[in-house]
């Protein structure tokens, strides 16, 4: 079996799998071309596996490793994509163990199809609830536990969680060279820890010799592999130790340091760069920190910057650069009398305190002032590269900052960008302004006080169509009756614009859905929508059949009346109770003498009938007088010919009594407060109490 | 749209509450009515989320946002303003425990919205901090970059070489390493807080490979330097900062042959031809983590002070203040160090050219400011092109 380099064979059989993965999102599972995609993933997973048993594929967001090895990849390639996918789904690495795993990366790929791309947290559960059933592959999920938190009090860079450090304390305590040895425990050395004992050792230069001996050693035993990160902790602790000595302790650290880092004459290259590194690191602390520079240090800095021709053994070109550029820095030549001298802090360099130009940064830095000068940046950006990516990024970030204005309650601000976002055509930034400007919409209905709603509506009305679809989305899922109400008047305001994405939703199963679309269309007067109307009557919902009889009498079809009698007839009570309340509300003669026709035909025995009752109050609702007689009727009734009570059908009608207009229903009524039933009764001298505040309300 | 668990619901609205809250008292204050809002509903959500759990964690690890152990960085709109809240502040992590009081809350989020020197604290029952990787098993990077995670950047030429090998990576495609670019910027503060003058830490011309680190981490050292001395709060300084560092980042997509020419190209015509401000602005805007100062500066810092330049606006207007700043500062720099380093520039010229342009192209305040800070630095003799 052939062994291809990991480099190349692991990308190879990521893009296969991602491929595999986005063409059972888009085919069948049938499709030819899936057979092939597969058999691909199988030979390519024999490649990677080669002679190997099993192989750990480690996953960072934009990286990968290959049993700890990193494997570069183009940041477009499919393989790049699949890691991303993976590690948003959770996934640190996959542990592989072949053969098996050549069919369970196909099948990785089959259960990665049925996934959300972007995924969440209910795929995260999905893919990890179903990896035992995947042959050959273990997933090990993303584990933060080695992340160590640090409280924010101490939260300033310890030294001795690094390599270097814990083997030169190994090696101080060792040696017991010094008197720290008892005190330097479990591996942990600082440089703070050492300058106490060099700031009071009389012979400090004893103390450095071993300490950078040590270090050099340490320096010389690493593995070439890790001889960068070595170094940049080397160079840590030596700059940290650097800055906590006085100025004396400085230069000899610094001379001592570079005697067993030697500059010059090392037996092996990388040495010589440690040690000219470390030196210059040196040279540019002392500069910056203003601090004398002993003739020593001046000499090996002309050394190392002089012309390459002129080096023995030859420096680095970058280090070269690099001295020539400390070099320029420092005086001419040093001052000898003012080497040793304890440098002054620095003092500010120039008082520019007050000046306008000062004082305008100041106020533009505010947060406020920021972020309306970005909006204005991106509208500009949206109008002066139309056709660019630019353009089209910018319009997508004010859809974003549109998003957070609401969030926030800057009604201002999404007012106005509101505009501006619905004359955009791009498929993005109406993604993102249905996606997430109209759901902080929705939020800030319930976040803010009643009086910014009417704004919050206007926003969401000025969004134009391409929000409707959003908002109606909205509405469906919404569970406050009230923010409803508001969408319900957000799409009404969009007028014969909003007909095209109600329509469809009069075959929605879901009724609340049919039901508000059809009150919508109620509200634009729509007549296109009888027609549809009418086709769905007999199938709809009790819910939904009552919008509809509504909406055929608002647009007055002529048909209305002959519907709405028929469903008051019909022998589903619970469609004859809704069409009585639709009747209920239309106070056109025929109506109320269809009500009175029908409770004329339940005098008797029906009345027992809870249907009998309801059209009782519905006259009353109507109060129209000519159902006097009829209510006086039944008022009227004596309850000794009747075997069921009379009580509540008698009261009801008297209460309708009570709503009718006129000098006979009001004699009635007051005669009725003297029945000789109690309950009705007290029910009408209740209402003939309140009728003098109400009058008087008027 | 994507289902969520009630869980991920939870936590996104939880974000959105925090990004919303922190955003609110920023811009209005604590004692505004609107914030006290903020904080119920803040509260309100901790509340229902601790009904099912005992605490909520927030790890920001590179550039991304762990929550509760798994990556939620591009699952909220708000994620990108709560990671550049929590750099703003260093902090890496922040914990919210069962308990939390209205008082706890109020006060974290006040302090993580404040611009001056607040330090966050941590609280009985919010922790904040920053990490540390003990093992280097996650995932290999770490391992690989032999735990460069903590960089230190004690010199200059490290920090040149972060910027080099961010900008480098970004050119190939890969993301954004914002927090790295951060942590220069802060080696930059935490140095110039020792000795204010900005030109000390100024790095020499290193060759056309580097120039472009170079020239960012000079501007950056220069328009941050200068910020500090006129007074502009750390917390804002480092926005600044990372505006001068990522002001040219649109360079770095020019093909190799015109970012080599662009060098020797001169006055107008220098950057009337390479349009690479729309093009920085264009590959910041979708980096959520970029501080909004930054896109400004990126998209304007060749807008000039008298409302010409680039890009043409419709209406005219003037810079931000911020732009004008790093406009001064690029242009110094690339006289300064690409120049003049490389003996093609006199600093008499220098300055000539900047006062040719002053209250024209260049900001008339900036400049002089910069003109009085050379000076000093004539008298110090420290101040001078590599190539003197």
């Amino acid at each position: 079996m052939s062994v291809a380099a990991p480099e190349a064979s692991v990308p190879q059989l990521l893009n296969d799998i991602e491929t595999l993965r986005r063409s059972l999102r888009l085919y069948p599972e049938f499709h030819p071309a899936l057979e092939p995609a597969r058999e691909r993933i199988r030979a390519g997973s024999a490649e990677v596996a080669g002679d190997a048993t099993d192989g750990t594929l480690s996953i960072a967001p934009d990286k990968i490793f290959w049993n700890g090895n990193e494997i570069a990849l183009s940041p477009q390639s499919p393989a790049a994509r699949l890691a991303q996918f993976l590690f948003h789904l959770g996934v640190a690495a996959v542990r592989l163990s072949f053969p098996a795993a050549a069919e369970g990366l196909a099948g990785l790929a089959t259960r990665l199809a049925g996934l959300h791309d972007p995924p969440g947290e209910g795929d995260r559960r999905e893919l990890f609830d179903a990896a035992a059933a995947i042959d050959g592959l273990e997933f090990v999920p993303i584990d933060l536990s080695s992340v160590h938190l640090m409280d924010s009090d101490s939260s300033s860079s310890r030294l001795g969680s690094l390599m270097v450090l814990p083997e030169l304390a190994r090696r101080l305590s060792r040696d017991g060279a010094f008197p720290l040895a008892g005190k330097i425990d479990a591996g942990e050395l600082t440089p703070g820890m050492l300058v106490d004992l060099l700031v009071s050792a009389s012979d400090p230069e004893t103390l450095f010799d071993h300490l950078f001996l040590q270090l050099g050693e340490i320096l010389r035993a690493v593995p070439e592999a890790q001889r960068r990160p070595v170094l940049a902790e080397v160079r840590d602790f030596f700059l940290d130790l650097v800055r906590l000595l006085d100025a004396e302790r400085q230069k000899l650290a610094i001379a001592v340091g570079l005697r067993h880092l030697p500059l010059c004459g090392g037996d092996e290259d990388e040495t010589i760069w440690v040690a000219a590194e470390l030196f210059l690191d040196a040279v540019e602390f002392m500069i910056i920190q203003q601090a004398p520079v002993p003739p020593v240090v001046h000499r090996a800095l002309h050394r190392m910057a002089a012309p390459a021709e002129e080096q023995s053994p030859r420096l680095d070109d970058a280090l070269a650069a690099r001295a020539r550029h400390l070099l320029a820095q420092l005086p001419p030549t040093p001052d000898d009398e003012a080497f040793g001298a304890v440098p002054e802090p620095a003092a500010a360099p120039v008082d520019w305190g007050g000046a306008p130009w000062v004082r305008e940064l100041g106020a533009a830095l505010e947060e406020e002032q920021i972020r309306s000068h970005l909006v204005r940046l991106l509208q500009e950006a949206v109008t002066i590269w139309p056709d660019q990516p630019a353009g089209a990024r910018a319009a997508v970030r004010l859809a974003e900052e549109f998003a957070n204005a609401l969030d926030i309650g800057d009604f201002a601000i999404a007012a106005q960008l509101s505009a501006v976002l619905a004359a955009t055509r791009s498929a993005e930034v109406r993604e993102v302004v249905n996606g997430s400007g109209v759901p902080a919409a929705i939020r800030a209905f319930k976040a803010f006080d009643r009086e910014h709603h009417p704004e919050v509506m206007a926003i969401l009305a000025s969004l134009g169509e391409g929000a409707l679809p959003a908002v109606l989305d909205a509405l469906v899922e919404e569970d406050s009756l009230a923010v409803r109400k508001r969408l319900l008047e957000v799409v009404a305001r969009h007028g014969d614009r909003a007909l095209p994405y109600l329509y469809p939703l009069l075959d929605d199963s879901r009724w609340y859905v049919v039901r508000n679309a059809v009150f919508l269309l109620r509200r634009l007067g729509d007549r296109q929508m009888v027609p549809l109307v009418k086709e769905r009557l007999a199938t709809a919902q009790p819910q939904v059949l009552g919008e509809m009889l509504k909406a055929l009498v608002a647009v007055e079809d002529r048909q209305w009346y002959a519907l709405l009698v028929r469903y008051l007839d019909h022998e589903d009570e619970a469609r004859r109770q809704v069409a009585l309340d639709v009747a209920s509300r239309i106070t056109h003669p025929r109506v109320v003498r269809a009500i009175q026709q029908r409770l004329s035909a339940r005098l008797g025995m029906q009345l027992r009938d809870p249907f009998s009752v309801e059209l009782v109050r519905a006259l009353g609702r109507l109060r129209a007088p000519s159902s006097l007689p009829l209510l006086r009727s039944i008022v009227g009734l004596r309850q000794w010919r009747f075997p069921f009570p009379l009580t509540t059908v008698r009261r009801e009608a008297a209460l309708a009594v009570a709503n009718l207009e006129g000098a006979e229903a009001r004699k009635l009524a007051e005669s009725l407060a003297r029945d000789r039933d109690p309950e009705v009764a007290a029910a009408i001298r209740e209402v003939l109490e309140r009728r003098p505040e109400a009058e008087e309300a008027e | 749209m994507i289902p969520r668990t009630d869980w991920e619901v939870l936590v996104h609205d939880t974000i959105a509450e925090l990004a919303a809250g922190t955003t609110t008292i920023g811009l209005y204050g604590a004692g505004h009515p609107r914030a006290a809002q903020a904080l119920d509903r803040l509260e309100a959500q901790l509340r229902r989320l601790f009904a099912d759990e005992p605490e909520l964690a927030f790890v920001l690890l590179g550039e991304e946002l762990f929550v509760q152990g798994r990556p939620f960085t591009r699952s909220s709109r708000q994620v990108p303003a709560v990671i550049r809240r929590m750099r703003r502040r260093d902090l890496e992590h922040v914990i919210f425990k069962q308990g939390v009081t209205r008082e706890e809350v109020k006060a974290f989020i006040e302090e993580l919205a404040a611009t001056d020197e607040t330090v966050v604290q941590s609280r009985p029952h919010i922790q904040v901090g920053r990490i540390e990787l003990s093992e280097r098993e996650l995932g290999g990077p770490d391992k690989s970059e032999g735990g460069e995670n903590r960089k230190k950047l004690p010199t200059i030429r490290d920090r040149v070489s972060l910027v080099h090998e961010t900008f480098a990576a970004f050119a190939r495609g890969g993301g954004l390493a914002v927090g790295d670019l951060e942590t220069v910027v802060r080696a930059h503060l935490e140095c110039l807080e020792e000795n204010p003058d900005p030109l000390r830490l100024f790095a020499p011309w290193e060759g056309e490979e580097r120039w472009p680190a170079v020239h960012a981490h000079n501007v950056c050292v220069l328009t941050v330097g200068m910020a500090l001395l006129a007074g502009v709060r750390p917390v804002l300084a480092v926005d600044l900062g990372m505006g001068a560092l990522v002001h040219d980042i649109g360079k770095l997509f020019l093909p190799p042959q015109v970012a080599a020419r662009e060098l020797e190209l001169t006055g107008d015509d220098f950057e009337m031809i390479l349009d690479h401000p729309r093009r920085s602005f264009e590959e910041l805007l979708p980096i959520g983590q970029i501080a909004p100062l930054a896109l400004i500066v990126a998209a304007e810092h060749h807008l000039n002070y008298n409302a010409t330049g680039y890009p043409r606006l419709s209406r005219p207007r003037r810079p931000h203040p911020a732009s004008r700043l790093v406009t001064v500062a690029d242009a110094f720099d690339v006289l300064f160090t690409a120049r003049g380093g490389r003996g093609m520039m006199t600093r008499e010229a220098t300055m000539a050219w900047l006062g040719d342009r002053e209250g024209a192209v260049l900001d008339p305040g900036w400049t002089l400011a910069l003109r009085q800070l050379l000076d000093r630095g004539q008298d110090g003799a420290h101040v001078q092109p590599a190539s003197s």
